[in-house]
C-alpha cells in the first residue's frame, strides 16, 4: 500500500499544480523559519550584521525586514 | 481596419464585449469572441450550437477558468502539507523539531510578509466601463478575418463564417481550454463551418 506522500510524489513528477504549490509552501515555510531564527539570534545578543552574514543578505535588508517586529515586541 | 466588420459578425463582437463585462473581465479575448459567435442568428451560429458550442456552454467554461485562476491551494499564511510532501518535506517532522527547540506552536505563526506597493495597487476590481481593450490574439483574429474577406473582394467585410474560421485557427490558451472543455476539435469544426457557405 502506498503512503499518502508516495502518492503525492507520483503526482508531483510533472504536474505544475503540485509543483507550484510546493514552491509557494516552501517559501512560506522558509519565511517562518527565518522569523524564528532571527528572533532567537537577537534574543541571544547577535548583531544584525552577524545575522545578515548567515542569511547571505545585507545588514540593511535584515534590519528593514525584522527591525519593526522587534520594536513592536519591546 | 476592424471597423469594417458588419452585420451579424459585428453583432457577435458586440456580444463578446458585453459578455466580458458581465463576467467582470477587463478585456475582450478569443473566448469572448467565441461566445459572441455561438449566439449568432445565422447558419454559422446554428452549426456552432449543433456542435456543442452554445453561449451557455462557453460561458460555463469561461467561469470555470476564472474560478481556477482564483483558487489558491492554501490561503496566504497557510502551509500546504501535501505540496511539501510532494517534494519530500515532512511538515510534521519539521514542526516536531521546531516545537522541541522553540516551544509548541512555533511554526504556526504566519509570516505576515509586507506586500510590495505594486501588489496592493493592482486595479483589478475596478468596474470596467467604455470600450474594453482587446487581447493581441483576438485582434489578430479580427485582422485575419478582414484580410481573408478582402482577398476575394476588396470591398467585402468578413462575415461570421470568416470570423469563426479565423478564430478556430488562433492559438490562444483560454480559447483552447474552452473548446477542449466543450469536447470540440477546432480543425474539424472549422472544416464544417467552411462548407456552409
Amino acid at each position: 500500500m502506498e503512503s499518502s506522500s508516495e502518492i503525492a510524489e507520483d503526482a508531483a513528477s510533472r504536474d505544475p499544480d503540485v509543483g507550484l504549490r510546493a514552491v509557494a509552501a516552501l517559501r512560506e515555510l522558509a519565511e517562518r523559519l527565518e522569523i524564528l531564527q532571527v528572533d532567537n539570534a537577537r534574543r541571544l545578543g547577535w548583531s544584525w550584521q552577524q545575522i545578515a552574514t548567515r542569511l547571505g543578505v545585507t545588514k540593511q535588508t535584515v534590519h528593514r525586514k525584522h527591525g519593526p517586529r522587534m520594536r513592536e515586541r519591546e | 481596419m476592424t471597423g469594417r466588420i458588419e452585420g451579424e459578425a459585428r453583432a457577435a463582437v458586440i456580444r463578446a464585449q458585453a459578455e466580458a463585462r458581465r463576467l467582470g473581465q477587463d478585456f475582450i479575448g478569443c473566448e469572448h469572441l467565441l461566445y459572441g459567435l455561438a449566439g449568432a442568428d445565422d447558419t454559422v451560429g446554428t452549426a456552432l450550437r449543433d456542435n456543442g458550442v452554445t453561449p451557455e456552454g462557453v460561458e460555463n467554461q469561461i467561469q470555470r477558468l476564472i474560478a481556477d485562476n482564483r483558487a489558491p491551494s492554501a490561503g496566504p499564511g497557510e502551509l500546504d502539507r501535501d505540496a511539501l510532501a510532494a517534494i519530500g518535506i515532512d511538515l510534521d517532522a519539521v514542526r516536531a523539531r521546531l516545537d522541541d527547540a522553540f516551544g509548541p506552536g512555533s511554526l504556526d505563526r504566519p509570516a505576515r510578509r509586507p506586500r510590495p506597493a505594486w501588489f496592493a495597487r493592482r486595479p483589478g476590481r475596478r468596474a470596467p466601463s467604455g470600450h474594453l481593450p482587446i487581447t493581441r490574439q483576438a485582434r489578430m483574429c479580427l485582422d485575419r478575418a478582414v484580410t481573408a474577406a478582402a482577398a476575394d473582394d476588396p470591398d467585402a467585410a468578413p462575415d461570421t463564417t470568416g470570423l469563426t474560421i479565423a478564430l478556430l485557427d488562433i492559438d490562444a490558451s483560454a480559447l483552447r481550454a474552452v473548446l477542449t472543455g466543450l469536447g470540440v476539435s477546432p480543425p474539424r469544426l472549422a472544416a464544417e463551418i467552411g462548407q456552409l457557405g
